[in-house]
């Protein structure tokens, strides 16, 4: 059984406009453990993917279908009181520039023990105090930071608190939305090493959600990649690198300029994201894919199932007869 | 042949608290280089590295502290030099599209006012609508009479380079235009400007904290940390040898798994936990 199983999630959001799915049925799942890395660009439903399973979506979103399955358990029509316990406890999350939303005028220490009384509300403040040191030795940050106040600690040191704050209860899931995306990458490399390192210590499994391809495809075992709301293909990270299968996924990874390789003209991917409004007709990609077929603007292709555990949801793929070779991405350059 | 920019030991110093107990701090610290016609120069480095602040003195938006920065020779930011015929040469794009044009200003206005305010004769609309159309944005029609706030990210940045484009400038510094920007979207404007270099005979420099999109642009670079230049010299030669320590600490922090692939093991990820290549 997977610790994480979601199918078809529907997340919509009512506009001026008239309503729109932003997440349309989306489906993954993620196993003890692995780091499941979700990719794509603004607006293609990443985070409120995230904050659909997390139930942290507010209004004008809501949650309109769809099933979240975590270790057997139904989250989907939990109360709001048991998922509250349940959400830090055993699945817990760092957003986008969580390092802002630490309290300014409390104490690191106390902003820590903080999580841990709430929760387990028999803790001694000396045990929930050396806990919350144990937390910092995690992350790589001297106890004494504990007495610390946010402002006297960098970007990347905040960050580290918000990691160790999300590890306090020890999950076996942690939802990451671009936790590093606001730092630099000299200390991105160090925090997400120290995530990696934790992740074989402790066991848990990440969601570990980013615009940044590369960096995804060097830490996560498999990955998702969205477009306008929907699935696009899932794989694992050095199949992706090796021969990336959707149109979508083959210009995404093309279009990051790499260090390697022969220098060459880098083609981005021609037009923009649809309105979600009012998407085309078939698959979404199909009016940017420079291999569309009739078919595509005809149906929405279906997710299907490809080697080595992955799937693709491209019509250039669901016949053998049509016989498109995946195009490996380091060969491209 | 001397060069078309020449930046020669120059520094900022920021003055903060009271006049008795001030504090210095020195953003830019002693930097030289020189950008010639036509060359792409990427400055890369971190936040707080300086980068932005020495764009800043090139294109004149605030005064060096110390040492001089030449155009052709007459130094910019001298009393003998107007504000507007620095202007006329240097022109900077800047990294957040989404601050940098007021939203209540049609994209006629943003492009078009410099071109009154140097002078431009004749059918301004029209300059402006081929100004859209070097940029990309077609049909210009439907862009010359929309709102700011009516563009996305990369449709802003390209009304921006067209702003900057369209007085002849021989110098454009370009401060992260691409950061703010999905890839797909980011990579277009790239192609656009090293284009629009090739027509216009501009030199460039280009601003990042990203070494594939330096490698991408630029002929040249410069590694700054703390204010200082650490390294600089051709690209290609740097990202295969780096000298300076902090240069390779932030070769090898770039994410950049087909340099892994290539590298092979003894460059494994920094998770160590993706292995490369590796077959099912």
């Amino acid at each position: 059984m997977s610790l994480l199983e979601v199918t078809d999630l529907q997340v919509e959001y009512a506009s001026p406009r008239g309503a729109f799915k932003a997440v349309d049925g989306v489906s993954f799942s993620i196993e003890r453990g692995e780091i499941f890395g979700l990719a794509g660009e603004s607006g293609c439903g990443k985070s409120t993917t995230a904050f659909g399973i997390s139930r942290l979506l507010r209004p004008p979103a809501r949650l309109a279908g769809g099933r979240v399955l975590f270790d057997g358990q139904e989250l989907t029509g939990m109360p709001e009181l048991a998922f509250q316990a349940f959400r830090w406890s055993r699945m817990s999350v760092v957003l986008q520039s969580a390092m802002n939303n630490l309290n300014p005028v409390m104490r690191v220490g106390s902003q820590l023990t903080d999580v841990i009384l709430a929760h387990e509300p028999g803790t001694s403040a000396r045990d929930a105090w050396s806990r919350a040191e144990s937390l910092l030795a995690l992350v790589e940050l001297p106890a004494d930071r504990l007495r610390s106040y946010p402002h006297e600690l960098s970007g990347g040191m905040r960050q580290r608190v918000v990691i160790a704050m999300s590890l306090a209860l020890r999950p076996d899931l942690i939802i990451m939305d671009e936790p590093t995306t606001a730092l630099d990458v000299v200390t991105q490399q160090g925090i997400v090493r120290r995530i990696v390192e934790l992740k074989k210590e402790l066991g848990f499994a990440v969601l570990f959600i980013t615009h940044d391809l590369p960096l995804m495809l060097e830490i996560c075992d498999r990955i998702g990649i969205m477009y306008a709301g929907k699935m696009a293909e899932i794989g694992r990270a050095d199949r992706l690198l090796r021969g990336a299968r959707h149109p979508y996924t083959q210009g995404l990874l093309r279009a990051f300029p790499s260090l390697t390789g022969p220098k060459v003209r880098i083609a981005g991917i021609p037009g923009s994201p649809p309105d979600l409004v009012s998407p085309p007709a078939g698959c979404r990609f199909q009016p940017r894919c420079a291999h569309a077929v009739a078919a595509c603007s005809a149906a929405q292709p279906a997710m299907t199932a490809a080697d080595a555990g992955g799937s693709v949801a491209c019509h250039l793929y669901e016949t053998e007869e049509a016989g498109h070779e995946p195009v490996a991405a380091s060969r491209q350059r | 042949m001397n060069p078309l920019l020449q930046v020669d030991s120059v520094s900022k110093v920021f003055e903060s608290g009271s006049f008795l107990r001030k504090k210095r701090f020195t953003a830019v610290n002693d930097v030289s280089f020189t950008l010639s016609k036509g060359e792409v120069l990427a400055i890369v480095g971190e936040s707080g590295s300086g980068k932005s602040t020495l764009a800043r003195m090139i294109v004149n938006l605030i005064p060096a502290t110390k040492g001089r920065i030449l155009l052709e020779g007459s130094e910019v930011g001298s009393k003998s030099r107007s504000r507007k015929s620095v202007a006329r040469e240097l022109q900077m794009i800047f990294q957040d599209p989404f601050e940098t044009m007021n939203p209540n200003h049609r994209v006629h206005d943003v492009v078009g006012r410099p071109l009154r305010l140097h002078g431009a004769t004749g059918d301004i609309r029209e300059q402006v609508l081929a100004l859209l159309r070097k940029v990309g944005l077609t049909p210009a029609e439907d862009y010359i009479d929309k709102y700011a706030s009516q563009l996305s990210g990369g449709q802003k940045q390209r009304v921006m380079i067209a702003r900057a484009l369209g007085i002849n400038p021989r110098v454009l510094v370009a401060d992260e235009p691409t950061s703010m920007l999905d890839v797909s979207i980011g990579i277009d404007i790239m192609n656009l400007m090293l284009d629009l270099k090739q027509d216009y005979d501009l030199a460039l420099i280009w601003i990042t904290h990203n070494l594939g999109s330096a490698r991408y642009m630029s002929d040249r670079m410069l590694i700054m940390n703390g204010g200082r230049i650490v390294e600089s010299g051709d690209t290609e030669a740097i990202i295969a040898a780096p000298r300076h320590a902090y240069t390779r600490t932030l070769l090898e922090a770039s994410p950049d798994p087909w340099r892994r692939q290539e590298l092979g093991d003894a460059a494994r990820s920094p998770a160590g936990t993706a292995e490369f290549p590796r077959e099912e």
